[in-house]
């Protein structure tokens, strides 16, 4: 358990900041680490993980050297590297229509609060805020269209058992378009607790589309606090593949501030072996006439657990509201686990809103069939499990980007067929 | 080619097949005819390897193997192919992704190289060819969204691509009209050869029309009770099952 002594209370950042961080710290000094009484995190225990592995503040570089930088097969735009959560300017390359800054140049009295305010009582949100290093603040100019993905790469690399955070913003400003795909990579054989706070703006008619690969080894556990704030007729889409870590948690929000604006969140989660990987989102319907729509699939296999918690809240103003959201889930075992709980909260009285969500297993006619086709036992399920997936991939507008996130899941589904 | 002997199956403790007999060789077309629940698609189920049925007795060589002991795919890798009666339906599964797996699977298995997209799809148009297959349907997932004729071309398209020695149809001409029929049955004489051999089950006489049996089964209550000439199917048509029942248990 995270003592007071032990946090290292962030000092960057102006007033509006600091009395920020300091209302998240007295949050979470009161909370503390969320256990599974609490309802925002019912199904993950961070407590228990805390007590296990002995998390804790550590001293590290902030600074890196030279860094590997990892080895993608699409070309990128500009690749922005953060080392332990702190933005390394020297390393990071940039296209033209695309700025770079640090954190607390960007945040100002009344964005600061917008940006990282606590909606709900998350303590562990709040150890994040309290705490984060500063990432960086990129800004996409007006009217900018990436052609190739944007690469953020951030590398972990500390003492074993640290627990470190990092805080970020991305920032499209009216009629920019791009995606921007978030990639890890860590130190071998040290153990750590990792948190990023992501907040993206998406000015008029912006279109940001942001792919997170999560496919770090077991020493990672990783909570992701992304979160969206659309002005009128932007769209926001965010992809997570999520693959390895022990731990992961993507606490996911948008929200809308004008209207017309699309909201598109896609996630396929594959916890395997003792993996635990926690889905949280909640869509804020705040204006009329915007859309969302919600896709996240599951597959589960040893005794890993999966879980999807998604809310859709729309507010009483946001009439002609249209959203929908779709969990559908594969457990490969015995062992594995699938927790399913969507939610509508709505308060208006013309719109159309679905949700749904099933869990299954893979269908022992189409594998048979294929068998008798001569395909191995294997090869039919991992056909299968790709057939499962591809829909989320279907969203991947990005050609190869798309690519490669199939590419990845048909990896994965390879080797959770060797081990079981 | 296929020697079934005795061969006993069940499902969830009951009995279905109750000492099958049956000899195939290379270059013979056999019908197995039978009533409704009589053990006709247990029969090519059981062949095929579905892990439903308990084999409690029994023996089937197939071309020098003991079949029993082989996987579903081992089974299609040595050559036996079964048409299904309900093809099945695979969302996502594009029908290229899963021919060309398939051949390669089955290619792998012989020792063959993998054929190149180029090789498969030269092949592939030509296979299509032949049992009038619409070329927009490669493009869908498996079965998804075909009628029941293209379903069941599908299945003798798949057939051609595997080049089986022994293929068994389970009620091919089920749900088909008398032009898919045809076109299906057009499809399968083109395939046959001296060199493999086909089981074909059916309720009804019509499709023995068009793929003309050399040995004629019936089928009833687990057992072959009657073989014969083609012209049995017609006997059998004429008299209808009831007739070979009044037989068997008099």
């Amino acid at each position: 358990m995270l003592t007071e002594t032990q946090q290292k209370t962030a000092t960057w950042g102006n007033a509006a900041l600091q009395s920020l961080r300091s209302s998240a710290l007295a949050l979470f000094e009161a909370k503390g680490l969320p256990e599974v009484k609490n309802e925002l995190y019912k199904y993950s225990n961070i407590q228990r993980l805390f007590t296990e592995h002995r998390f804790r503040e550590t001293e590290r570089n902030t600074a890196a050297g030279e860094l590997p930088l990892p080895v993608l097969p699409f070309a990128v735009s500009g690749t922005v590297v953060l080392y332990n959560g702190v933005w390394q300017p020297a390393l990071s390359s940039l296209p033209a229509g695309v700025h770079a800054r640090l954190p607390e140049a960007v945040l100002n009295g009344n964005d600061a609060a917008a940006a990282f305010a606590l909606p709900e009582p998350d303590a562990l949100k709040a150890l994040a805020l309290a705490t984060a290093a500063q990432g960086v603040a990129l800004e996409l100019e007006a009217g900018l269209q990436l052609a190739q993905p944007l690469l953020v790469f951030s590398y972990t690399d500390v003492e074993d058992a640290s627990c470190l955070a990092s805080l970020s913003i991305l920032k499209a400003l009216g009629g920019a378009s791009a995606d921007v795909v978030l990639v890890h990579a860590h130190a071998a054989g040290k153990r750590f607790f990792a948190q990023q706070l992501w907040q993206f703006f998406t000015e008029e008619n912006a279109s940001l589309r942001v792919y997170e690969m999560q496919n770090e080894a077991a020493e990672s556990f990783r909570v992701n606090h992304f979160s969206a704030l659309q002005q009128q007729s932007s769209t926001f889409s965010l992809t997570t593949a999520s693959m390895g870590s022990s731990f992961i948690r993507n606490n996911v929000r948008a929200e809308h501030a004008g209207e017309a604006c699309h909201t598109e969140l896609n996630g396929l989660f594959m916890p395997a072996s003792a993996q635990h990987i926690d889905n949280r989102t909640f869509v804020g319907h705040m204006y009329p006439n915007c859309t969302s729509d919600e896709l996240y699939k599951g597959i589960a296999a040893g005794s890993g657990r999966g879980i999807f918690n998604g809310k859709v809240y729309v507010a009483r103003d946001a009439q002609k509201t249209n959203a929908y959201q779709s969990n559908k889930n594969v457990l490969l075992s015995p062992e594995a686990t699938i927790n399913s709980k969507p939610e509508l909260e709505i308060y208006a009285d013309d719109v159309k809103c679905s949700h749904g969500s099933t869990t299954g297993q893979l269908d022992e006619q189409s594998i048979f069939y294929m068998q008798a086709r001569g395909i191995r036992r294997s090869e039919a399920r991992k056909l299968l499990l790709l057939a499962f997936s591809s829909d989320v991939f279907a969203r991947i507008r990005h050609e190869e980007l798309r690519s490669w996130f199939e590419e990845q899941a048909t990896t994965r589904f390879a080797a959770i067929y060797q081990r079981s | 080619m296929l020697t079934i002997k005795n061969l006993h199956a069940s499902i969830n403790g009951k009995e279905i097949l109750k000492g099958i007999n049956l000899e195939i060789a290379a270059g013979e077309v056999h019908a197995i005819m039978g009533p409704n629940g009589s053990g006709k698609s247990t029969l090519s189920s059981v062949l095929a390897g579905k892990e439903d049925y308990e084999i409690t007795a029994g023996e089937v060589i197939f071309r020098g193997k003991d079949l029993l002991e082989l996987s579903p795919e081992e089974r299609a890798g040595e050559g036996i192919f079964l048409a299904f009666q309900y093809p099945v339906e695979i969302p996502g599964v594009s029908m290229t992704n899963f021919m060309r797996t398939a051949v390669n699977e089955v290619r792998a298995y012989r020792g063959l190289e993998a054929l190149d997209a180029k090789a498969f799809l030269t092949l592939s148009k030509e296979k299509q060819a032949l049992v009038e297959l619409d070329k927009k349907l490669a493009g869908r997932s498996v079965n998804e969204g075909f009628s029941g004729g293209e379903k069941k071309r599908n299945e003798i398209y798949q057939m051609a691509m595997l080049n089986p020695y022994l293929a068994i149809l389970d009620e091919t001409d089920s749900g088909l009209d008398i032009d898919a029929l045809r076109i299906v049955s057009e499809g399968v004489n083109k395939l046959k050869s001296a060199e493999n051999a086909f089981l074909v089950i059916t309720h009804y006489q019509r499709l023995l029309d068009y793929i003309v049996p050399d040995f004629v089964h019936v089928l009833y209550d687990g057992r072959i009770v009657k073989t014969g000439p083609k012209e049995l199917a017609l006997a059998l048509e004429e008299k209808g099952y009831d007739h070979i029942k009044k037989e068997v248990e008099a």
